[in-house]
């Protein structure tokens, strides 16, 4: 059988490519297999590939950078084309039977050759795309409906693909792991057995927000007596940044007790990563496919801190999933305008309380090994032999029904929602009142989210970003509101009033952002500070410092902030005498809307017993009172609803 | 038609001598208007009740939970009223040369990319399940070439060739540019200007119809002043021969429009949504083009040249662009709502401009 697989630009796409290829000998037995692969030159696939003693061949290729940028679009498009000129050469000489993509836009030109071949007849060759994230890519959303068969990792991914050619067929992880023995791993790293083996890895390359974030946690972490962590830096040289290094000169700095120092181990690379696994007793980690796999597979309980930023944040919602199958504990990075950073008390608390309840610990264990609780590798083998023997339908029903078509996992409401989704659900939850009733899970999510839009730089999902903090209550982040009230978009400082409104404190700083509120250029923004003194009035420390400002805004033109101030006014002022000139003024004023407010102030002053009665009735008789707006009456419409909450009554 | 049958029984029975009335451009505007405004009133209410049943609504959800002051659940696409009524009436009391057909067809086309679009909105059950942006603006610039071609070509265009690509400038008498080959695009944005336009006021009850009218009417006048050889010679204007038909034309629209009115005055029984609003903006942009008084629409139009402007300057400039308001709320007519003037003034104050900007334009005819 002759194969082709292509795949590539970072390493999740590039092993789960070769673990197919792989496959194959023993899936298909008694027949002569030949490979190639295709890759793009000078990326990691270039280095791998050959060491496995494949054939490699180049096409061009890059990523997807959207259409928002013609001559980025332009580029891309060009070099798409070259690349599918290539790979049809490649595939009119290679003549494959068989062809695995596992995305990544380095599969792209194949996969786009492949389509129009077998369109003019040219190609026999069966496709199998392999999607690893729960999220998928640009290519394989774009391109999974020509494929033979899609097989996914997560079931959350089936919506995007044609349901009856996807299969789950899991990531195929090493055969090594989870084999290894735990006692001897044990015995070999030097672990008692009364200790709790912490391993904490960022992905092959490591991580720096991981490192920083787990070395400042360390001393929190180490108090726990019986806690031993295993660390891995990953080896990263960067001119700013050398991991290990970096690492070590911040462990020494935190100067541990010598007992305390002993239970943490600094490596650069897990180099019997198979055993570490079998030695440890819970992990802290990155939201790889692979890397959730293989915890699932050894059926530990994770400490998941998916990476903030990358395409689709295709590692959170990894960890959604997985959180959601397995009960798994994630920790979101703080994404801010510099980069990411962990929260390393979150991150200490979470190792503790883990470390101090073995049951947690087992029964998240045992969920995630449900969850991977199939092979891999046997599933691709039992659909790459249906598909070359045509019964693929067949099989597909099995494996997803045996599978419980997904069933297991709960609907998820926010985590491939956009920010105008999140905006829409959240209100239609009443948030940020109705949000007692949401999981702690999705509020981090939520939270993590309004991180990640309040740093962006496109002004639109920001001003998003504003709206969500004020929805989900994150008094956390109203210094970064503060920030953003220098922000040029007036959408943007006047919706921080209303997020102000809906987080409702008026602890420092608000008093002050209020101040700057008042003063803003843009009148919705003066006007919209104007209500939150409203709202806050009873609360504000200092109130009286507010009422010049406002009496100045009180006078000016634009009848919206005007109105706004004089009601602020009334909701400060405890001697209504002293606000009554300024009510005059407007007595007249030709926008019946300023009049209307006028006149609920004098209700308002007069109920709270701000003015006697009687002033509020001889002030009404200077006021002139026209007909201006109103509200009209159908008649018909009245009588209709009269009827149905008589038929609501009756049912 | 009329005109024509009228010839042919007048030659075979020449007694009936008042059907020469017919071959009169006044006395067949005369009976267009009031034909079309009686044929309106006949065939207003069961169209409505048609509508309705079928659901055309306007968002309509339960009824039940309507407040008693909302407007929501009205019929809307009456432009299949207008659209029906004023072709049926330009085709019917027109001599059918080329001035009415290339009117006819600006108006069929609008009003049928009107019509789809009503009807995307309504099977989506939304307002914004309507063509996309990109999408409306492609078939009204399509259009707007192809109709430019018809304008420019000799065995299409009604128009004498000296004039075809000139820009007449009003209150100047010998002031006219040469666009030449900028002639075409100019006709694509003066389509599809004059559409959206008329689109975006179309907000209240009543604001779209009667602007439109006053607009119909002072293009009617020109057009009948243009086809009359000593009018416009008196009054200085080049003469096109067969305008005149236009006339009957205008004035079976504005038949049509009182006729609607009947229907659409405030609290309106019936909007007209896209099809009427896209049928009238695209009849009036093709009345511009072939009377040559495209720079006129902006003075005569003033209240849907408000709308737009202020459409762009909130939606594209302050929102897109800035990240803020520029206006209370946009198109124009919101703003004042916003600031507290009942829906009816408003409706009514914008009326007066359009009639005082009418006259503004009739007086134009002689100010030169």
């Amino acid at each position: 059988m002759r194969v082709i697989l292509t795949g590539g630009g970072t390493g999740g796409h590039v092993y789960p490519a070769l673990s197919i290829g792989e496959v194959i000998p023993s899936a298909f037995p008694g027949q002569q297999h030949e490979f190639l692969y295709i890759g793009v030159r000078g990326r990691i696939e270039a280095a791998v590939v050959p060491r496995r003693g494949m054939p490699l061949k180049f096409v061009r290729a890059v990523g997807y950078p959207g259409m928002g940028n013609p001559a980025k679009a332009a580029h891309f498009v060009g070099n798409l084309a070259a690349g599918t000129a290539r790979a049809l050469q490649l595939l009119r000489s290679f003549r494959p039977d068989l062809i695995i993509a596992t995305g990544g836009y380095v599969s792209a030109p194949t996969v786009l050759a492949q389509v129009m071949l077998r369109r003019l007849g040219l190609s026999h060759a069966r496709t199998f795309l392999h999607e690893q994230n729960a999220v998928p890519g640009q290519l394989n959303r774009r391109f999974g409906r020509f494929a033979d068969v899609i097989g996914i990792t997560f079931n959350e991914t089936r919506a995007a693909f044609p349901r009856n050619k996807t299969v789950r067929v899991g990531y195929p992880v090493r055969d090594t792991i989870g084999q290894a023995d735990r006692e001897q791993a044990r015995c070999e790293r030097g672990i008692n057995p009364g200790d709790l083996m912490v391993l904490v890895f960022g992905g092959s390359l490591g991580s720096r927000s991981i490192n920083h974030g787990l070395i400042s946690a360390l001393p929190a972490i180490l108090e726990h007596p019986q806690i031993k962590v295993l660390h891995a830096t990953g080896n990263t040289v960067l001119p700013d940044y050398h991991s290990i290094e970096d690492s070590q000169r911040r462990f020494e700095a935190l100067g541990l007790a010598p007992e305390r120092a002993s239970r943490y181990c600094a490596v650069d690379y897990l180099h019997e990563i198979d055993k570490d696994y079998a030695a440890a007793d819970l992990v802290v980690c990155r939201a790889g496919a692979g890397t959730l796999y293989e915890i699932a597979r050894c059926g530990l309980p994770g400490v998941i801190i998916p990476r903030a930023g990358l395409p689709a944040d295709h590692q959170v919602v990894n960890a959604r999933a997985f959180q959601l199958a397995s009960g798994a504990e994630v920790i979101y990075e703080t994404v801010e305008r510099g980069g990411q950073t962990v929260n390393s008390e979150t991150l200490a608390e979470t190792v503790v309380r883990l470390a101090e309840n073995p049951g947690l610990r087992a029964s998240i264990g045992q969920a995630a090994r449900q969850f991977a609780g199939f092979s891999a590798r046997q599933r691709i083998a039992q659909v790459l032999q249906a598909l070359m023997a045509g019964n693929m339908s067949q099989v597909a029903t099995e494996l997803n029904s045996s599978d419980g078509n997904g069933n297991h996992h709960r609907e998820d409401r926010f985590t491939i929602a956009g920010y105008d989704g999140l905006i829409r659900r959240l209100e239609r939850l009443g948030a940020p009142g109705g949000l007692a009733g949401i999981p702690q899970a999705d509020l981090h999510f939520l939270h993590y989210r309004t991180d990640v839009y309040l740093a962006s730089a496109d002004w639109q999902a920001r001003n998003a970003g504003v709206k969500l903090a004020g929805l989900t209550n994150y008094h956390e982040r109203i210094p970064r509101l503060m920030a953003l009230l220098d922000d040029s978009r007036g959408f943007i400082r006047r919706n921080v009033f209303k997020a102000l409104e809906q987080i409702d404190t008026a602890a420092p700083p608000v008093p002050d952002m209020i101040r700057r509120g008042l003063q803003d250029s843009y009148f919705e923004v003066r006007a919209w500070a104007a209500g939150t003194v409203t709202q806050l009035a009873p609360r504000l420390p200092d109130s009286g410092a507010f009422i010049p400002l406002l009496e100045r805004l009180a006078r000016e033109r634009n009848f919206e902030v005007r109105q706004a101030a004089l009601i602020a006014l009334a909701s400060l002022t405890v001697d209504g005498e002293r606000l009554l000139p300024l009510l005059r003024e407007n007595y007249y004023h030709p926008n019946c809307r300023i009049r209307e407010a006028v006149i609920s102030i004098l209700g308002l002053l007069c109920q709270r017993g701000a003015l006697p009665a009687d002033t509020v009735r001889s002030e009404l008789n200077q006021i002139l009172i026209t007909s201006n707006d109103f509200l009209p009456h159908f008649e018909l419409k009245r009588r209709l609803s009269e009827l149905d909450s008589v038929l609501r009554a009756k049912r | 038609m009329i005109p024509w049958i009228c010839k042919a029984l007048l030659s075979r029975y020449p007694d009936l001598s008042f059907l020469r009335l017919a071959d009169y451009i006044t006395s067949r505007a005369i009976f267009a208007a009031v034909a079309s405004f009686l044929l309106m009133l006949a065939i207003g209410r069961p169209v409505i009740n048609w509508l309705y049943r079928r659901g055309v609504r306007d968002e309509i959800r339960e009824y039940g939970l309507l407040p008693a002051w909302a407007k929501k659940g009205t019929p809307t696409m009456g432009g299949i009223l207008i659209m029906g009524v004023g072709l049926l009436m330009s085709l019917l009391w027109c001599k059918l040369n080329a001035f009415v057909l290339l009117t006819a067809l600006a108006g069929a086309y609008f009003g049928l990319v009107g019509m789809y679009d009503d009807l995307l909105k309504k099977r989506g059950g939304s307002s914004d399940a309507g063509l996309s942006r990109s999408a409306k603006y492609a078939l009204q610039f399509g259009f707007g070439l192809g109709f430019a071609a018809l304008l420019l070509h000799p065995a299409t265009s009604p128009l004498p060739a000296g004039l075809r690509t000139t820009l007449q400038v009003p209150f100047f008498k010998e002031f006219a540019f040469e666009l030449s080959w900028l002639y075409v695009p100019f006709v694509m944005i003066m389509v599809s200007y004059a559409a959206n336009a008329v689109n975006l006021a179309d907000g209240l009850d009543g604001l779209a119809i009667v602007p439109a009218f006053f607009v119909i009417i002072v293009y009617g006048v020109f057009a009948y002043i243009f086809g009359n050889k000593i009018l416009a010679q008196y009054f200085l204007f080049p003469y096109l021969s067969g305008s005149g038909e236009l006339a009957v034309l205008c004035a079976g629209l504005l038949g049509t429009c009182v006729g609607f009115l009947w229907f659409n005055a405030y609290p309106a029984e019936v909007f007209m949504g896209d099809s009427g609003s896209l049928f009238l903006g695209g009849t009036i942009g093709a009345l511009i083009l072939l009377l040559k008084q495209e720079v006129l629409f902006f003075i005569v139009g003033g209240v849907f040249l408000a709308e737009i402007v202020s459409d762009v300057l909130q939606d594209w400039i302050g929102i897109k662009l800035l990240g803020r308001r520029i206006l209370f709320r946009a198109p124009i007519h919101h703003t004042y709502q916003y600031r507290g003037i009942a829906e009816t003034k408003v409706v009514v104050r914008f009326w007066i401009i359009a009639a005082i900007l009418a006259l503004v334009g009739i007086a134009s005819l002689k100010i030169r």
